[in-house]
């Protein structure tokens, strides 16, 4: 009778341990793969095989071959080596997007969480007001008002996503606030600051950190569908989304202009979101607790 | 729940002026050298007539004065005139608000027919082939920009199998294309939530005890894990009105649908302030509206919150 009970438990933890250490596996690969197009997204301007800006109307529009991997644009651009550039825009506009929207909303809902009072209800309000701009509405009038350019519609973006992020942070902090461990804090007298940013920031920053991840495909999506629009990235600057937007009067003839950024995008944004689904698997207590939940 | 009515009615009036508010400054901003922009591609015009036309526009006045007189005007339909069309904007919106109010309830009928079924078979068969199948297209869906969707469904259906046409000009066959692109993304997006919710409803106590009590699995599943999870996902279906709404912009201008979306985006490359200007407080109106309405039916559909609120 004992011996079972101890042979189930054995294999229950075991087949824990597998979970887990598959968990960290899939992690460790994706991770590598993100960091792997990081790269190639940095080093573009070493690593393409032609000038990605240099025009040549005897090649224009010629489909894929070995000399162009992915054919030739209008101009006769070699689409590799655009698509190379495009993700280093791409890519990296939506992580400074992702970045700011993450900094400010996260210090913005410490201070109103660990604050409280008037202010805090104040800029919730405030919040309250950007959430009820329903998705992109808010950002194509910003991004419109300030005319085109990819900084603009990083601004426009971050606008309407910041109050996401406060608001989670500011729930955090209030549920940790009134813990015992904060009030020995104050009670040995370390100053606010020290308190938020050292034992409260480093309590909240999972689920911050799990939003972020799986924030950036989304943002990246919303910025490339802004520069579509015209209201990002100007030509002849190289973006997926404007590069797609080129190519739009030639999808009979050309279909490789907007296959090529088009792949590009779904590609990246999966790899970020299986990425952020895998951080969540990590860090979510949420769906840890699951099997425990069932054993009840 | 009358008390809860007024309540969120009363929460309602500083959101409304802070959307005003937000949206006039916004355009103020910009406005400033719209009358340059007016006049740009018509040659050298004189600074005469520029401040005249800046008067007629009334943009000579200080910042509050031209808010309250605008606000009084959003109150009572009159938003001014389109810089471009010098037809009045309330009316030029009005005019094009059936047609996006009728591309997204086709989307949203379309998502539900897509994500409901879906969602509970891949809750039903968790674990299994059937649920990682469904996973994996929502997966894919998730991770596809409605723009690329809507160029790969011109490219397959319309250019080559030649089934629909390119633009939305009349006919049914034209909102096929466009409303498959939007219920894409959201049945993806959707099918996960559905899923998780029932995943969630059957992981209760009351299924273990429907089951330890021999209640066949098609009545526990319909009568009571269905029933109790349909409220949740009716919601957050609601509640996804809203991005939808900002969603329909860019497949708009794709499919040429003549919409609000569309007349935004277009407005936005002729510098028409005033009718950006009302398609973002009307977009938020209609937005925040729907977003009470849902909050208030899942108030009133729910028994438990309900009843407490009546004791």
């Amino acid at each position: 009778m004992e011996l079972t009970t101890v042979k189930a438990t054995t294999i229950k933890i075991r087949t824990h341990k597998k979970q887990q250490d598959r968990i960290m596996i899939k992690l460790f690969i994706f991770l590598a793969l993100v960091i792997l197009l990081l790269l190639i997204a940095a080093f573009a301007a070493q690593l393409v095989p032609y000038d990605p800006y240099a025009q040549d109307l005897t090649i224009a529009l010629k489909p894929p071959s070995q000399a162009h991997p992915l054919g030739t644009d209008r101009y006769g651009r070699d689409m590799l080596s655009r698509v190379m550039m495009g993700g280093q825009t791409t890519i990296y506009s939506a992580l400074l997007l992702v970045g700011v929207i993450t900094t400010f909303g996260t210090l913005v809902g410490l201070f109103c969480g660990y604050k409280g009072g008037k202010i805090d209800s104040f800029i919730m309000r405030v919040s309250d007001i950007f959430l009820a701009f329903p998705g992109m509405v808010f950002a194509i009038a910003v991004a419109g008002v300030l005319g085109g350019g990819i900084i603009n519609a990083v601004v426009a973006l971050a606008c309407i996503s910041w109050p996401k992020f406060a608001r989670l942070a500011r729930g955090q902090v209030l549920a940790i606030k009134n813990m015992p461990y904060i009030s020995a804090a104050k009670l040995s007298g370390s100053r606010a600051t020290k308190i938020v940013f050292k034992h409260i920031l480093p309590n909240i920053t999972g689920p911050i950190l799990v939003t972020a991840t799986l924030d950036i495909g989304t943002m990246m999506m919303e910025l490339a569908g802004l520069s579509f629009l015209g209201l990002g990235a100007m030509p002849p600057i190289a973006e997926w989304g404007s590069m797609m937007s080129d190519g739009r009067s030639m999808l009979q003839t050309a279909p490789w202009v907007i296959l090529a950024p088009g792949c590009a995008i779904f590609i990246t944004v999966m790899l970020f979101n299986l990425l952020g689904d895998t951080v969540r698997d990590v860090l979510d207590p949420k769906t840890k607790k699951r099997p425990n939940r069932r054993r009840k | 729940m009358k008390k809860y009515i007024g309540k969120r009615l009363f929460q309602l009036i500083p959101i409304i002026l802070g959307i005003t508010l937000l949206s006039f400054t916004l355009m103020q901003t910009a406005a400033g050298d719209a009358v340059d922009a007016l006049y740009d591609n018509s040659g050298g015009v004189s600074e005469a007539v520029k401040a005249e036309k800046r008067e007629e526009l009334g943009l000579d006045q200080p910042f509050l004065i031209q808010y309250t007189t605008w606000l009084g005007g959003v109150v009572t339909g009159d938003m001014g005139v389109s810089y471009i069309s010098n037809k009045p904007v309330f009316d030029t919106f009005v005019s094009k608000l059936p047609a996006t109010i009728f591309l997204t309830l086709t989307s949203i009928l379309l998502t539900v027919l897509i994500s409901i079924p879906f969602g509970i078979l891949s809750a039903v068969r968790h674990n299994r082939f059937t649920d990682y199948l469904i996973r994996f297209f929502s997966f894919i869906g998730n991770s596809l920009p409605g723009f690329f969707v809507s160029l790969l469904l011109i490219y397959f259906f319309a250019l080559k199998l030649k089934l629909f046409p390119v633009m939305g000009s009349g006919g049914w066959k034209s909102i096929v294309l466009p409303t498959l692109t939007l219920a894409i993304a959201m049945a993806s997006k959707y099918t996960r939530q559905v899923r998780t919710t029932v995943l969630e409803e059957l992981d209760k106590d009351y299924v273990l005890g429907a089951r330890a009590r021999g209640v066949k699995e098609p009545v526990v599943l319909y009568a009571s894990v269905l029933k109790s999870s349909m409220l949740t996902i009716i919601t957050l279906l609601a509640l996804s009105i809203g991005s939808l709404l900002g969603g329909t912009a860019i497949v708009e201008s794709i499919f040429m649908w003549d919409g609000v979306g569309k007349l935004a985006v277009d407005s936005i490359m002729m510098r028409d302030y005033p009718m950006i200007q009302a398609y973002v407080i009307w977009m938020a109106l209609i937005y925040v509206l729907v977003n009470l309405i849902t909050d208030l039916m899942y108030h009133y559909l729910d028994p438990r919150i309900r009843l407490e609120q009546e004791v």
